[in-house]
C-alpha cells in the first residue's frame, strides 16, 4: 500500500440512536484531498455518523478505527452564545479550539467581509449570518479535515459559492471533507464521493461482524 | 496549549455576565428578599432573631446559589458548546475535568460572590455581631463553593433531560445537609463567643475533597449527555 496515510479509516461501524439501528455495517476510508458527501433521508443517521467521526459518539458496533484529531467541526447549532457579539463568539470558538490569539482587528475584518456585523449579538443575527460566523474558523486556520453538518443551511447563493471556492482551495492543498447536505453541492465545490446511508437489511449479520 | 482553552471557557461566562449584570443581581436580590421575610414574619424579638439568623441566612444563600446553578450546562449542551469542550480536550490532551473546573470556578464567582457581598446587609437585620458576621462570610464562602461543585455534577448528569433544574434541586438539597449543618453550627458558635474553627475546618476539608472529586464526575456526566 503506497497510498497516502488515511485520515479516517473505520471498519464495520454501525450507527444507533436511542435504541434504533440506523445504518451499517459501514466501512469508510478517507484520504487527504478526498470529499465524501453523506446522503440519505431525514432521520437516517447522517448527523450520527458525523458525530462519530468527530469522536463525540461511540459506534454501536465496530472498532475504534483511525480517526483524525485535527479537524474543524461544524454542528447544527454552531456553539454560539446568544448574548455575545459575533466577534467575541468567533474569538471564543477559536480559543476553545486551541488557536492562539489572532488579532481581534483581523477577525472583525474577516467577519465584516463575509457580511456578518462583528459587534451584533448572535441572537440578532439571521440564520445565514450565524452559519457564516460558525464557518469563519475554516478560512482562518487550515486544518486537514473538515466535518460539516449541513453547511449550506441558510446560506445565500453568494455565500454558497464562497464556501465552495474555499473548499476547493482546501482540497487542492490536500485537505479532506466529510459533509452532509440535502441540497446538491454548488458548482465549484470539489468533486465528492456519495455515501448513501441505508438501514441494515440483515440484522443477524451484525452479530457475525461483531465476532469477526 | 491549555491556557487559551481554559480562558475561552472562563471568558465566555464572564462576558455573558458582564453583558447582563442584572442576572447577577437577581440571585443576590433573591437571597436578600428571602432572608428579609423572616424578620417580618416573626415576632420582633431580638433573641428569636439571633436564634434563627444562622439557619435562615444559610438556607437563603443556599437556595439562591442552587437556583442559579441548577441548569448551568443546559444551554451549553443544546448550543453545542460542550461538544467543543470535548473536541478540544481530545485534540489538545487537556482533561475535560479541567475545563469543567474552570467553568465551575466561573460559576462560583458569578453566582456565589454577589450573594456573599449581600450577606452583611442581611446580617444587619438580624443584629449579627462583627465576629459572627466574619464567621458567616467564611462559612458561606466555603459552603457555596462546595454547593457549586455538587450542583455541577448534578447539572451535568441531568444535562440531557428536560426540566433538569428541578431534578438538580432534588438531587443536591439532601446532599447539602452537612454543609448547612456545619455552616450554621459555625455561626452559632461564633455568636456564643465560642471558637468556630472546627466547623470551618470541616467545611474546608469537604471543599478540598470535592474540588478533586466533582470535576471528573461532572466531566463523565457531560460526556454521557453529549452522547445521548
Amino acid at each position: 500500500m503506497n497510498a497516502p496515510l488515511a485520515l479516517i479509516d473505520v471498519r464495520g461501524w454501525v450507527g444507533e440512536r436511542g435504541g434504533l439501528l440506523l445504518w451499517g455495517p459501514l466501512d469508510l476510508v478517507l484520504h487527504p484531498a478526498e470529499v465524501v458527501h453523506v446522503q440519505g433521508p431525514n432521520g437516517c443517521g447522517k448527523t450520527t455518523l458525523l458525530r462519530m467521526l468527530a469522536g463525540l459518539r461511540e459506534p454501536a458496533l465496530g472498532g475504534p478505527g483511525r480517526l483524525c484529531d485535527d479537524f474543524w467541526w461544524l454542528g447544527h447549532a454552531g456553539a454560539l452564545a446568544e448574548e455575545l457579539d459575533a466577534l467575541l463568539n468567533l474569538r471564543l470558538l477559536l480559543g476553545v479550539a486551541g488557536v492562539p490569539g489572532l488579532a481581534p482587528r483581523a477577525l472583525a475584518d474577516c467577519l465584516a467581509a463575509r457580511g456578518v456585523p462583528p459587534d451584533r449579538a448572535a441572537r440578532l443575527l439571521s440564520a445565514g449570518q450565524r452559519r457564516k460566523l460558525a464557518l469563519a474558523p475554516l478560512a482562518l486556520v487550515p486544518r486537514p479535515l473538515w466535518l460539516l453538518d449541513e453547511p449550506f443551511d441558510g446560506l445565500d447563493r453568494a455565500a454558497c459559492a464562497a464556501l465552495a471556492a474555499l473548499a476547493a482551495d482546501h482540497v487542492a492543498r490536500g485537505g479532506a471533507i466529510v459533509l452532509t447536505s440535502h441540497q446538491p453541492l454548488p458548482s465549484g465545490f470539489p468533486e465528492a464521493k456519495n455515501l448513501l446511508l441505508s438501514a441494515p437489511n440483515h440484522p443477524e449479520q451484525l452479530s457475525i461482524k461483531e465476532h469477526a | 496549549m491549555s491556557v487559551p482553552l481554559l480562558r475561552a471557557v472562563f471568558l465566555r461566562e464572564w462576558a455573558k455576565a458582564a453583558r447582563q449584570p442584572a442576572d447577577l443581581l437577581r440571585h443576590a436580590l433573591f437571597f436578600v428578599l428571602v432572608s428579609s421575610l423572616f424578620p417580618l414574619a416573626l415576632k420582633p424579638d431580638a433573641r428569636a432573631l439571633a436564634l434563627l439568623a444562622p439557619g435562615v441566612l444559610w438556607v437563603g444563600a443556599l437556595l439562591a446559589v442552587l437556583l442559579a446553578s441548577a441548569s448551568m450546562f443546559q444551554d451549553d449542551l443544546r448550543s453545542g458548546w460542550i461538544d467543543q469542550w470535548l473536541l478540544a480536550s481530545r485534540a489538545t490532551g487537556v482533561p475535560l475535568a479541567l475545563l469543567v473546573a474552570a467553568r465551575l470556578l466561573a460559576q462560583w464567582l458569578l453566582t456565589a460572590l454577589p450573594v456573599l457581598l449581600a450577606a452583611p446587609l442581611v446580617a444587619l437585620q438580624y443584629g449579627l455581631a462583627p465576629g459572627a458576621l466574619a464567621v458567616l462570610m467564611v462559612s458561606l464562602a466555603l459552603g457555596t463553593a462546595v454547593l457549586v461543585l455538587v450542583a455541577g455534577v448534578a447539572a451535568a448528569l441531568a444535562g440531557g433531560l428536560r426540566q433538569a433544574a428541578l431534578l438538580v434541586l432534588l438531587i443536591v438539597l439532601p446532599l447539602a445537609a452537612p454543609i448547612v449543618i456545619f455552616g450554621a453550627q459555625a455561626v452559632h458558635a461564633a455568636m456564643r463567643g465560642q471558637p468556630a474553627g472546627a466547623d470551618l475546618a470541616l467545611l474546608g476539608a469537604l471543599l478540598a475533597v470535592l474540588a478533586l472529586v466533582c470535576p471528573p464526575l461532572a466531566a463523565q456526566g457531560l460526556k454521557a449527555a453529549v452522547e445521548a
